[in-house]
Formats: C-alpha cells, sequence, structure tokens
C-alpha cells in the first residue's frame, strides 16, 4: 500500500511538472504572439509616417516653349469658355425654374428636397381615434347596403369583371324587380355602377374595399367565436392567455411586403451613399491636385515674368 | 372646318336608329328627327340633324381594385352635329313643312340657319378654328341636351374614347383613363393606382415616396457628366495668365 502511495505521489509530481511545463510553453506562446502584433503595428505606423513625409517629387521644371509672335492669327479661347460657362449658368437656371415649375403643382413639392407626406405613426393614432369616433348611423349607411347574402354574392360576382342584368339574374337565381330590389342599394352606396350603355354592372373600387372588409370582418369574429368556444371547452383562462401569446396572426400581408420594400429601399440608399462617399473622396483628392497644380502655375507665372523681365528691352 | 355647310335636302327618319354605337358609348335618334348631310367641299362628311334622340357614355375604367369613373346619360336637345359616316338614308324620307313645323321650324331656310349657327357654336366660333383629320373610322359628335350642357364625343377605333362634357373631360381607355372635372385631374392605370392633382395639392403619391431621391439623384448624375467642363474653365485661366498674351503690344521696333 505504502508504495502504491509513493508511486501515486511520483505520479503526482510529475503531472504537476508537466502542467508547469505547459504552462510555460503558452505564456511564451502568447508573449510571442504579443511580440509579433506590435512588430507589425510598428511597422505599418513606420510605413504610414513614411509615406507621409516623404514630399512629393518636385516636378522636373518645365521648359516653356518660347513661341514667337504670332500676329496673323488671333485664336480668343476666352469667348468659348465665357460662353460654355453662360451655358452652365442658363442650365442652372433651367433645371431651377423647371423645378420650380413643379413646385407650383402643388404643395406637395417642395424644393430642396420634394417631400411626400405619408402618415407615420401618430397620424395612425389619430385615425384609430376618428376611427372609433364614427357614429352608429354612419356605419349603418356604409354596413346596411351589405346585409344580405343575396348582395354579397352580386359583389363577389362582379368582381370578375363588368356583368348584364341577364347575367347576374342567372348566378343569384334572382329575377326581374327581386334582382333591383338588391341592386339599387348597392348602386346608392356607390358599391355598384351601371354603364347605361350597355346595361353593364361593375363592382367600384369601393365595392370591392367593403366586400373586403366583410369578408374580414367575418374571418375575426369567426376567429373570436372559435376561441371563446375554445376556452369554454378547456375551462382555463390561464391557457388561453398562453395561447395568445404563442399566437402569430398576421394582420395583412401587404404591410409586411411594404416593409420588405422599405428594407431593400434602405439597402439600396446605403449603397447609394457608400457610393456618394467614394466619389466625395475622388472629388476631394481632385480638388488636392487642383490646388498643387495651382500652386505650380502660379511659381510658373513667376517664372514667366522674369522671363520677360530678362528681355533685354534696350535693344 | 370653315368650309363645312349643311346641304339644302332635309329628311326625316322613320325608325330608331343608332348613329353611335360603341362599346362604351351611344347617341340614338329616334323616328321622327330631320337631318341634313354635312359638306365640306361639295363632299359629306356627316349629317346634322333635330328631334328626339338619346347618349350615353360610359367613362368607366375596369382597374384590378375595382370600376372607377361614371356613366353619363341624358336626352338631346337641339341641332346636333355628327361627322363621320352614317347609313340614314335607308331609314329615311324626305321632310315636308309639316314636319318642319312640328320641330319649330318654319322653311327650309330657318332650319339650315339654325344648323350654320350650330357650326359656329361649336366649330367655327369667333375665337376658334377647328381642324378635323378624318379617318375612316373616326366618328365625332357635336351636340347639347336638355340640360343645355355641350357634350363632344370623339371615337375613332374601337376601343377608347375621349368625352367631353360641360367642364368634365374623360380620356378612357380599356383599363386607364384621365378625367378632368373640379375635383382635379385624375390619371388612372389599369392596376387602379390614381393620381390627382387637384387644389389641395397631388394626392395617390404615396408609392412614390422616394421621387425626391430620385429626382435629386438624377440632377447630380446628370451635371456629374458635365465636371469635364472644369478642364475648359482651367483653360480660360490659363490663358488669361499666358505670358505671351498682349505680344501686340509689345514695341518690337524699339
Amino acid at each position: 500500500m505504502g508504495e502504491h502511495i509513493d508511486d501515486i505521489k511520483k505520479e503526482l509530481e510529475e503531472v504537476r511538472r508537466l502542467k508547469e511545463e505547459l504552462q510555460k510553453e503558452i505564456e511564451d506562446t502568447r508573449r510571442e504572439k504579443e511580440d509579433s502584433h506590435r512588430r507589425r503595428d510598428e511597422a505599418s505606423r513606420r510605413r504610414e509616417e513614411a509615406r507621409r513625409r516623404i514630399p512629393r517629387p518636385p516636378r522636373p521644371s518645365r521648359d516653356i516653349p518660347r513661341v514667337p509672335p504670332v500676329r496673323d492669327l488671333d485664336i480668343d479661347l476666352s469667348g468659348i469658355t465665357e460662353s460654355l460657362e453662360d451655358m452652365m449658368d442658363g442650365l442652372g437656371q433651367s433645371i431651377e425654374m423647371s423645378i420650380r415649375d413643379i413646385d407650383g403643382i402643388g404643395k406637395s413639392f417642395r424644393i430642396p428636397g420634394i417631400r411626400i407626406h405619408k402618415s407615420g405613426h401618430k397620424g395612425r393614432k389619430v385615425r384609430k381615434s376618428d376611427i372609433e369616433s364614427i357614429p352608429p348611423e354612419r356605419v349603418a349607411k356604409i354596413v346596411d347596403p351589405l346585409g344580405s347574402e343575396e348582395r354579397l354574392k352580386i359583389l363577389d360576382y362582379l368582381k370578375q369583371g363588368g356583368k348584364t342584368f341577364n347575367d347576374i339574374e342567372t348566378y343569384t337565381g334572382k329575377t326581374g324587380s327581386s334582382l333591383t330590389h338588391h341592386l339599387n342599394p348597392l348602386i346608392d352606396a356607390g358599391y355598384v355602377v351601371k354603364g347605361e350603355v350597355r346595361g353593364t354592372y361593375y363592382v367600384t373600387v369601393e365595392g370591392r374595399l367593403a366586400y373586403r372588409l366583410a369578408q374580414w370582418l367575418t374571418h375575426r369574429v369567426e376567429k373570436q367565436r372559435e376561441q371563446t368556444a375554445n376556452n369554454k371547452g378547456n375551462g382555463s383562462a390561464d391557457d388561453t392567455n398562453d395561447d395568445e401569446e404563442h399566437e402569430v396572426v398576421v394582420e395583412d400581408a401587404h404591410d409586411l411586403e411594404a416593409a420588405q420594400a422599405h428594407l431593400e429601399r434602405v439597402s439600396d440608399e446605403l449603397e447609394r451613399d457608400q457610393d456618394s462617399v467614394e466619389d466625395l473622396s475622388d472629388q476631394i483628392e481632385d480638388v488636392i491636385d487642383d490646388l498643387e497644380d495651382e500652386d505650380d502655375e502660379d511659381d510658373d507665372d513667376d517664372d514667366d515674368d522674369d522671363d520677360i523681365d530678362s528681355f533685354d528691352w534696350k535693344d | 372646318m370653315k368650309n363645312l355647310i349643311p346641304d339644302t335636302e332635309v329628311m326625316i327618319t322613320t325608325q330608331e336608329y343608332e348613329l353611335i354605337s360603341h362599346e362604351k358609348a351611344f347617341v340614338k335618334m329616334k323616328a321622327g328627327c330631320l337631318w341634313v348631310y354635312l359638306l365640306e367641299d361639295d363632299k359629306r362628311v356627316g349629317i346634322a340633324f333635330v328631334g328626339p334622340s338619346s347618349f350615353a357614355v360610359d367613362a368607366i375604367a375596369e382597374t384590378k381594385m375595382g370600376a372607377m369613373g361614371e356613366s353619363v346619360s341624358g336626352e338631346l336637345f337641339g341641332v346636333q352635329l355628327y361627322i363621320g359616316v352614317s347609313s340614314l338614308e335607308n331609314i329615311s324620307q324626305a321632310a315636308n313643312n309639316s314636319n318642319l313645323q312640328d320641330k319649330g321650324f318654319n322653311d327650309v331656310e330657318s332650319l339650315i340657319q339654325k344648323i350654320e349657327s350650330t357650326i359656329q357654336d361649336h366649330l367655327n366660333g369667333d375665337d376658334k378654328t377647328s381642324r378635323i383629320d378624318k379617318k375612316e373610322t373616326s366618328k365625332i359628335f357635336f351636340g347639347r341636351d336638355t340640360k343645355e350642357t355641350k357634350v363632344l364625343l370623339v371615337l375613332s377605333e374601337n376601343k377608347g374614347l375621349v368625352f367631353i362634357y360641360g367642364k368634365q373631360v374623360f380620356v378612357v381607355d380599356d383599363d386607364n383613363m384621365v378625367s378632368v372635372s373640379r375635383s382635379g385631374v385624375a390619371v388612372t392605370n389599369s392596376d387602379g393606382k390614381q393620381i390627382i392633382v387637384g387644389k389641395g395639392g397631388i394626392h395617390g403619391l404615396d408609392g412614390y415616396v422616394d421621387i425626391g431621391q430620385i429626382v435629386s439623384e438624377s440632377l447630380t448624375s446628370a451635371m456629374k457628366g458635365l465636371q469635364g467642363l472644369k478642364s475648359l474653365k482651367s483653360m480660360k485661366r490659363t490663358m488669361r495668365t499666358f505670358p505671351y498674351d498682349n505680344v501686340d503690344d509689345f514695341d518690337w521696333e524699339d
């Protein structure tokens, strides 16, 4: 037993030693890694500094060739450049004017930056309160014409396109005054319009919307009833809450599509912004070059003056 | 149409006749309508008529969102003008004095005068001159209804029409429409999208919220193309400081 204990102690010692060695190696590796990082950073910093410090090599002095005086040929480019400048100014003015014309069309347009106002979150809240304050008689005006299966059938049928009185008779099974009794309220409400030329009936934009909302209402109420029935069956209010928490109702796929379109627009805008930043950096470089060129030109001008002064006027 | 004149031979319809029969419009003449040919350079180009008649126009565009527009109909009153082909002769006979008197005209001359003044009113008034390029299939109707509202209907093909009723204007294709009314100018496309330019501004541009950005970018990119002109500007500057610019001023003789 004592031997075993000694063996174990030895092994433990060995393991401890190995552990220390490993720790040491890890330390060394870490240090080396840090050193290499530092060296790399320093090298890049030095390179950067060097790049900054190195002055641009001086341009070789330009030998302006002596131009013999030309008396016969008189080219005045200033006229061209001035007219081009005028053209540029004119172009700017005409753009400004045409935009001003757009401005006159309606108040939605404003320069700079044409803005089209779209009701946002706040507007939605206002609308919600407006909706909640609609009195029953107004609701009845809109809902009453829809209050019959026949009328809803007619609206649904007319979604396919314009139909004649005969077509509707065949579809609904109602004839003559019986059908007119259903059609007239729809026409009076503006849900259906009658073309006098061929006696064709069309469902209007309002009619389609009303029918769609009636379908939505049906769906919501049925869903609610279903839930209520389930709750009664289960007899537990807590379960209901759980169900509600897990239920994801897509209210309107259109909104989702709009959101997706918006995200795509934002991504496009980001790309455009990136492009414009790149363009700007190019422009800045151009400007720097121009400034340097101008400096050089100034120097050259001085040289020219020197040259003129160096003429021997006394000759 | 300065040379448009009425013929002197007056006819009367003996049965109902659909002068214009279009998918979206009609003009119907009932029995008992007095009519004469309209001549331009001695060529029959249309008719003028007076009598019991009616019209209807479906200024309705069927879009994916539903139908838009309205149907306008009514009874016509007074002398009406029609430019286009017709086959009225087949259902008409020569009118007599009693027919004329029934319609309030003493004789042929008074009817002709009334037609001439109507032509003047619709086509060749003091401040207007009309020139109509007729096609084989084109039909143009100038009239007034019982409310004294002017009606102008132009049909060139089976599809599409231009209809002016008083101050309302409709240009209708199968499923696109441009209408002008008190509320403004409304442009509707087949998708049911509508832009209305009215006194209160432009409505229906919600789908074009990025138009400002689009216009700005288009202008910017267009102007970028003109950057090349910068070099000409610097050329001008160079010329200004060109050392030998004023060489003529030198007194070379010295």
